[in-house]
């Protein structure tokens, strides 16, 4: 090891760059080694399917293949633009997934906290354990289960028509309640799951802050401002930026599973449009166009929201 | 020695009176000339291998005697496959290679089988033609996204059963552009290797004009319901014991009747007196009535074609159903895909009165369940089918279920792809189904164990009709023989008669059969070209959701069908359902030519 480090000093001088790089690349082959099935994991799954993209700017037959059909170049992205679906894909897809940032984010913040004033070492693991649960339904039964509380006389219906009038028919067959219903359900199913992280931060927080600040007469509601949000801080927005890049990418399987062509007024989003035109339409080419548009678009939040979140608090990815 | 004769004698029997039939048709053949063959003596349905060696003096230069045609005239009973050309099994040397086989996995076969490898059917085929197939099947359920990758993939297997009009982008036009499928004119003549195929259409030449394309090339081993008893199999059923007991002692026939019936089972105390799976159910039920059909149909006086969605009745059936809706007679779950176990337990329990489903699956399930558990259901349960509705009495049913015989729905239609190295071999295996041994063979299965002929009827063993290891009557059908599923032959009306074991069934059947008159305005197997095809694919996916969402918020009474009905027909307008229509009609005319 010793020589080896002699070595390179010695003859960095007259090296050029690239050939420090090899010398470099060898010297810690072990590593490079450990991380090369994660590249070409990256290469595989992630990069070369991007090659498929093209079919969104062609007219794609699955038997041609992509270097057999035909050029149409941005044909797609027009006609979903200028299509009467356009502007309420948009909102929709916006409308649900701000919803879902603005109630569900900060959710599983509150449940850490709540958990770790926790005394009862007991308790605290009988709540975590509950509501750990629902994530681990099948989302299937999951949404199953959803749609048997909101029917006409299911539990929700009831107890809706019962405390506040409601007249009883199925939630989900207004559109007006379908985004709560996503987004409260949302919660339900992930509020335990989404917690783990904050509350693993929490744990890593130094006690003899606390005590110090007990010290200094701190009750427990200033011990959490100044002392607990602070120091989980860093997740907080780490977890923010990560979830930005899905406002545009709300998963359409759920959507799929509780929505029906009566709601689709403010029930369907870009990504069920997509699994629609796509799947059971077979027109490939357009709704690669849309899934594409749909991706630039999360793209460029994530970069905005890291940036901002570099100058507002100097926390960032990158 | 008295055994022999009498085999010899029942064997005489049909081809004595196909002889007779045949010289009496003799004058009208002038059509056809490939039939003037001189009459054909009586060994023409018996004797198959022996033809092989009979010189004909014919134009066609067949290598066997040629029937004669029976040239069946529209309206006419089609007939089942009598033509034995080819030699069964194959020379050894010829069946060099395993074909592979894509095909969805019946649902019935996946009860019993993980793949159609392990039927009967399947090893009787292999056994009966000399060759080998291997099955391919896609993940049930996901058979559309799978068949997309197939196409995709480099290498073909050798045949494909699929649905081509519709379910193939840009038609059978573009399948045979791109080498999906190749043309099979040299194979189904008089002389080809697909001549049983040929005689077949022949006999029947409406459904030789169904299968072509529009340049009258024949590009797929069709699916073909045999009989018309196989053509609606679908209909509304009704609990006729809780109807007696609400008082109601009318008939089903008008809309006005179902009223009646329902508010008297309302009165009665049953819960959602009609209810349905989905939405399409629903359409089903009662549209026929207002003189259209779900989507785009051939208008009965016109011949025009049409799509429902755009027609006056199609609002007057919206306000129709809403009325029912307020009345408390139609559930009105119905638009959240109530699902069907849900409805089978109502309709079990008395929960509801009426639904739509098929005579097979869902009449013969709740008549068999109910009949096990009479101390669940009650002594009298009983379930029975109505005609579609209509709207006055005397009206004939021209709107309801109903199908082509060539079944443009189903996924069923085999075609042999150009990377197919031994096409005539597939040619030979798909053939075999329209001769007369593998028509019986292919739809019930081996002769002494699946089947016996009874009168000349392949009638079913208790193997299948109480099979040994407790399989249902239809999984133990499916296991013997295709009859009841869909595929690459005649569909033989034999065995839904067999089926559909209890009377509420067979009387269904009658029903929905008989009285009506629905194959005229389905649409004809139309092939579109590839410009149309893809045209009308990219206008169907914004009118279909439309459509959809508009019907879901008229029913629900979310939105006011008679405030929105003109702006909404505007929609449909600017959305191009006019070009949909003319591209359609554009269709049937080129069909209407061939």
């Amino acid at each position: 090891m010793a020589k080896a480090k002699q070595n390179s000093s010695t003859a960095a001088p007259v090296m050029s760059n690239g050939e420090l790089m090899k010398r470099r690349i060898w010297r810690n082959k072990e590593l490079y080694l450990l991380v090369l099935p994660v590249i070409i994991y990256y290469l595989i799954f992630h990069y070369k399917p991007m090659y498929g993209l093209i079919i969104a700017f062609q007219d794609y037959s699955p038997r041609r293949g992509i270097s057999g059909s035909e050029w149409v170049g941005f044909q797609h992205f027009t006609d979903f633009f200028t299509g009467i679906y356009f502007g309420r894909l948009l909102r929709n897809t916006l409308e649900i997934s701000l919803a879902t940032l603005i109630f569900g984010f900060p959710a599983p913040i509150l449940l850490a906290l709540l958990v770790n004033e926790l005394r009862s070492k007991w308790f605290s693991r009988i709540t975590q354990t509950i509501t750990y649960m629902p994530h681990f339904v099948s989302m299937v039964v999951l949404c199953a289960m959803i749609r048997e509380f909101v029917k006409e006389g299911g539990l929700v219906t009831d107890i809706l028509s019962s405390v506040f009038g409601y007249d009883g028919k199925n939630l989900l067959s207004r559109s007006a309640y379908f985004t709560p219903i996503y987004v409260i359900t949302n919660i339900w199913q992930g509020v335990g799951w989404g917690s783990i992280v904050y509350l693993a931060a929490l744990t890593g927080i130094d006690m003899e802050l606390y005590e110090a600040a007990r010290v200094d007469g701190a009750n427990r509601w200033k011990q959490t401002i100044h002392i607990t949000i602070p120091s989980i801080m860093p997740t907080i927005i780490i977890m923010l930026i990560m979830r930005m890049g899905q406002i545009m990418g709300i998963g359409h399987e759920k959507i799929i599973l509780l929505y029906n062509e009566g709601i689709y007024e403010r029930a369907d989003v870009i990504s069920t449009y997509v699994y629609r035109m796509g799947i059971m339409n077979r027109q490939y080419s357009f709704s690669s166009a849309v899934g594409l548009f749909n991706s630039v678009v999360n793209f460029i939040l994530v970069i905005g929201a890291n940036q901002i979140s570099k100058k507002v608090s100097e926390t960032s990815l990158w | 020695m008295r055994k022999t004769k009498k085999l010899v004698t029942t064997l005489l029997i049909p081809s004595v009176i196909a002889s007779t039939i045949l010289s009496g048709c003799g004058g009208n053949n002038s059509q056809n000339p490939t039939t003037t063959a001189p009459a054909p003596t009586t060994t023409a349905s018996g004797g198959s291998s022996d033809n092989q060696t009979t010189t004909v003096a014919d134009a066609s230069n067949a290598p066997w005697e040629l029937l004669d045609s029976l040239n069946k005239k529209e309206g006419d009973a089609l007939t089942t496959p009598r033509s034995n050309y080819l030699t069964y099994p194959v020379d050894s040397s010829e069946a060099t290679q395993t074909l592979r086989y894509w095909m969805e996995l019946p649902g019935n076969v996946s009860k019993n089988s993980a793949s159609c490898n392990d039927t009967e059917w399947a090893r009787l085929w292999q056994e009966a033609t000399g060759i080998k197939i291997e099955f391919i099947h896609p993940t049930q359920g996901s058979a559309q996204e799978e068949f997309g990758v197939l196409i995709a993939s480099g290498t073909l297997p050798d045949v494909i059963e699929w649905e081509w009009t519709s379910s193939y982008t840009g038609g059978p036009a573009a399948a045979a552009k791109e080498g999906v499928l190749t043309i099979l004119d040299d194979y189904i003549k008089p002389d080809g290797l697909a001549a049983d195929l040929w005689q077949y259409l022949q006999d029947n030449p409406i459904i030789d004009r169904e299968i072509k394309n529009d340049d009258g090339n024949y590009y797929c081993f069709p699916f073909i319901r045999g009989d018309k008893y196989l053509q609606t199999t679908s209909g509304p059923l009704y609990r006729a014991d809780i109807l007696k007991k609400a008082g109601y002692e009318g008939e089903l026939v008008t809309i006005a009747d179902w009223t009646a019936a329902l508010t008297a089972a309302k009165e009665y105390g049953v819960a959602k007196p009609l209810a349905f799976q989905d939405a399409n159910y629903l359409m089903n039920f009662a549209i026929s009535a207002y003189g259209i059909r779900n989507a785009m149909y051939v208008d009965a006086e016109t011949g025009k074609v049409k799509n429902g969605a755009m027609e006056e009745g199609y609002k007057q059936w919206i306000l129709q159903m809403n009325e029912w809706m307020d009345a408390g007679l139609l559930d009105s779950e119905v638009m959240t895909k109530v699902g069907r176990s849900v409805i089978d337990s109502q309709i079990l329990t008395g929960a509801t009165l009426a639904t739509y489903g098929a005579g097979g699956g869902y009449l013969g399930t709740y008549l068999t369940t109910a009949k096990a558990d009479p101390a669940t259901y009650g002594e009298d349960f009983d379930v029975r089918a109505a005609n579609f509705p209509v709207l006055n009495k005397g009206d004939v049913v021209m709107y309801g279920g109903g199908s082509y015989d060539y079944a443009t729905t189903s996924k069923a239609h085999a075609v042999i792809t150009e990377d197919c190295k031994v096409p005539e071999l597939a040619v030979k295996l798909l053939n075999f189904n329209y001769s007369e041994k593998g028509h019986r063979l292919i739809n019930f299965g081996e002769e002494g164990k699946s089947y016996t002929l009874v009168n000349g009827v392949p009638t079913y063993t208790d193997e299948v009709m109480k099979n040994p290891n407790g399989l249902s009557v239809a999984v133990a059908m499916a296991h013997w023989g295709r009859g009841n599923m869909n595929g690459p032959f005649v569909q033989d009306p034999n065995y839904i008669i067999q089926y559909y074991e209890t009377e509420q069934q067979k009387e269904a059947l009658s029903i929905w059969n008989d009285e009506t008159d629905n194959q005229k305005t389905c649409i004809p197997p139309v092939t579109l070209t590839e410009e149309e095809s893809k045209r009308y694919t990219v206008l169907n996916g914004q009118i279909d959701t439309y459509i959809t969402e508009q019907r879901t918020k008229f029913i629900t009474g979310e939105a006011d069908v008679e405030a929105e009905w003109d702006n909404y027909i505007a929609t449909l307008k600017s959305l191009g359902m006019e070009e949909m229509i003319s591209i359609q009609q554009a269709a049937v005319d080129r069909y209407n030519a061939r």
